[in-house]
């Protein structure tokens, strides 16, 4: 009977919280179907509007366009170097390996708005100039260590000897590593690379220390903003939850699938 | 027969231990040969070390007068088989099997053809569609046993491949192993710590201890001529009781019961080893005296525990109407075979657990 209570009062707990991440969510997508401009209810009415105001704004669809080449740019560039680290990293001696999970923690722990400050002042020094190419490389410093950390992790649970089994079998390094150990980690790496495409996609602080003249979307939604409440920025933010809502989906159907075809991969 | 791999001195050391001290082997041509010997006794060390998964410290391999100590494990031609049967989850039994061919750029349908055969040699062929992930224990085995076979091998490594299965299923593939390598022709190097696999698959068998070879000797021999008393204990059972010499000969430690037969000194502190078969009881006044302390029924045999002295020992009476002859408690006499019986230096370690 105590078991039973306290089972209801720990699933309520779960419900507030949930309540609590996604009730905003609700309300700005419910608002981005409003009809009127203000931002309190009642709500006036559904329309599209405010999609339409986006889809035909050349600032908005600008800035769309200007994420997705970062964030493309980041996500393939972060991938290769990414998987290349990781395998190397498992070769490495153990010494080396905890050496090195130190430095690739550092850019993810550190606030953002050092990063942004120094890779600014790196940039003036240095003497580049602030373009969509410097935001590709602000973020490339923190999206990396992130793709590390988890091809590491997914490399180190492969059981070694199956690079031993190909070895035996007479595979070379290189083919041991394209015949065996990627066709056991890419969903993992896949998954790596959309986070790596995520986490571009929408920073803000290191984004705007280190951009030129053009501009992402958390920047044109924040400058928006800052001008008057647009009701416009309801519905690109709730496109952009969309957007990031398929990617999670389609990584945890990537791992779901991985799970279920390939039991015994891991030990 | 001709030798097919050499290993000629071979050191292994972890810091200041020696895994393997010096250990020197002929593998013949064809043969089934058994390293044999409790975990941590250098046994799998010695296999990584031929399939090229470790280097010696010093010492070195050939194989068929080949040099191998330098040779990294993808270019020799042994295959080993796993315990952990270690099937690629992300390909089928057939591309399982193939993945060395393919590796090797054999012609497909060459290839094809191989793969196709040496799945009927483990009688596997119907399976060859099913992904690797969807095999039992014994099924799994046999598939990795045919992916190194396949690739038709000077030499075929056993690392422990039964270990992982159950009794039922390891006792049906020792009579399968013994088939496949009389039809497959390959020489078998197999390693295991049990030594009923051991006796009962091999020509010839390798009793390790501490990084050492004890003897290497066919089943046979291993059991009725034992070169030590560590091999008398751990191939098949044996009463070991010490004995002490005095004016008149050689008596059981602490009895007065004379050791049957001739037995000239071979060491300091000396063992009687006789395996239980070689034990009767017979009536009190025929032999040494002793006192049943149990007695269990193993179907084809009854075996006793009698007390000579302060030693325990075991006897197999194989006669089927005398299940009910001794009771415990009873005086019987024991008369040892003099055939199955002999002396033994003691070699007990410290080392060595029970």
């Amino acid at each position: 009977m105590r078991r039973h209570t306290s089972s209801i009062l720990a699933w309520s707990g779960v419900f507030a919280v949930m309540l609590f991440l996604f009730v905003p969510i609700a309300i700005l997508v419910l608002f981005s179907f409003n009809s009127g401009a203000s931002l309190s209810f009642p709500i006036e009415g559904l329309s599209l509007r405010w999609y339409r105001s986006v889809l035909t704004s050349q600032v908005y669809l600008g800035s769309l366009q200007n994420s997705f080449f970062v964030a493309a740019v980041v996500a393939v560039t972060t991938t290769v170097l990414g998987t290349l680290a990781s395998f190397a990293l498992t070769l490495a001696p153990a010494r080396w390996r905890a050496f090195t999970a130190v430095l690739f923690f550092a850019p993810i722990t550190l606030p953002g708005l050092f990063l942004g400050l120094s890779l600014l002042s790196l940039f003036a020094q240095v003497d580049v100039p602030l373009s969509l190419y410097t935001v590709m490389a602000a973020h490339f410093v923190f999206t990396f260590p992130y793709f590390v950390l988890i091809g590491r992790a997914a490399l180190d649970r492969i059981d070694p000897g199956y690079e031993e089994t190909a070895a035996d079998l007479g595979a070379s390094r290189l083919q041991r590593f394209s015949r065996v150990t990627f066709p056991m980690v890419w969903p993992v790496l896949l998954a790596g690379s959309v986070l790596a495409f995520a986490l571009s996609f929408d920073e803000f602080v290191v984004t705007f220390f280190v951009i030129g003249s053009q501009s992402t979307t958390p920047l044109v939604i924040w400058s928006s903003m800052r001008r008057s409440v647009d009701p416009s920025i309801n519905a690109i933010a709730s496109m952009l939850v969309l957007i990031t809502l398929l990617a999670t989906l389609l990584v945890a159907g990537l791992v779901a699938l991985r799970r279920t075809t390939r039991k015994g991969v891991l030990k | 027969m001709t030798d097919l791999l050499k290993v000629r001195d071979v050191v292994k050391r972890f810091g200041k231990n020696d895994i393997l001290s010096g250990v020197s082997l002929d593998v013949r041509e064809g043969e089934f040969i058994t390293l044999l010997g409790p975990s941590g006794c250098g046994k799998t060390t010695l296999l990584r070390i031929i399939a090229g998964f470790e280097s010696p410290t010093s010492g070195s391999v050939t194989l068929r007068g080949e040099e191998l100590t330098r040779l990294p494990p993808h270019k020799r031609r042994v295959n080993t088989v796993f315990q952990r049967y270690l099937l690629f989850p992300h390909l089928n039994v057939f591309d399982n099997v193939g993945f060395g061919l393919r590796i090797a750029g054999i012609k497909k349908s060459e290839a094809k053809q191989r793969v196709t055969e040496a799945l009927d040699l483990v009688r596997l062929g119907h399976l060859a569609e099913r992904g690797a992930a969807h095999l039992s224990g014994g099924q799994a085995q046999r598939v990795s046993l045919a992916r190194a076979l396949v690739n038709r091998p000077s030499l075929l490594l056993l690392d422990e491949p039964l270990s992982a299965l159950d009794l039922k299923v390891r006792l049906d593939m020792q009579a399968e192993l013994r088939r496949i390598h009389r039809e497959s022709g390959a020489t078998f190097l197999y390693v295991t710590h049990d030594q009923q696999e051991a006796m009962s698959m091999s020509d010839r068998v390798v009793v390790m201890r501490d990084g050492t070879f004890e003897q290497i000797d066919a089943p046979e021999n291993l059991y009725h001529r034992p070169a030590t008393a560590h091999v008398a204990r751990f191939v098949g059972d044996a009463n070991l009781i010490p004995v002490s010499r005095t004016s008149d000969g050689v008596v059981f430690s602490g009895t007065a019961a004379q050791v049957p037969g001739h037995h000239p000194r071979v060491g300091e502190s000396e063992l009687f080893v006789a395996r239980p078969e070689g034990v009767r009881i017979v009536p009190v006044s025929e032999g040494p005296r002793a006192t049943v302390v149990d007695a269990a029924f193993f179907g084809s045999v009854m075996e006793y525990r009698v007390r000579l002295g302060e030693h325990l020992v075991r006897a197999h009476d194989h006669g089927i109407d005398s299940h009910t002859a001794h009771a415990i408690g009873d005086e019987v006499g024991l008369r040892f075979d003099e055939e199955r019986t002999f002396l033994l230096p003691d070699d007990a370690r410290m080392s060595e657990g029970p």
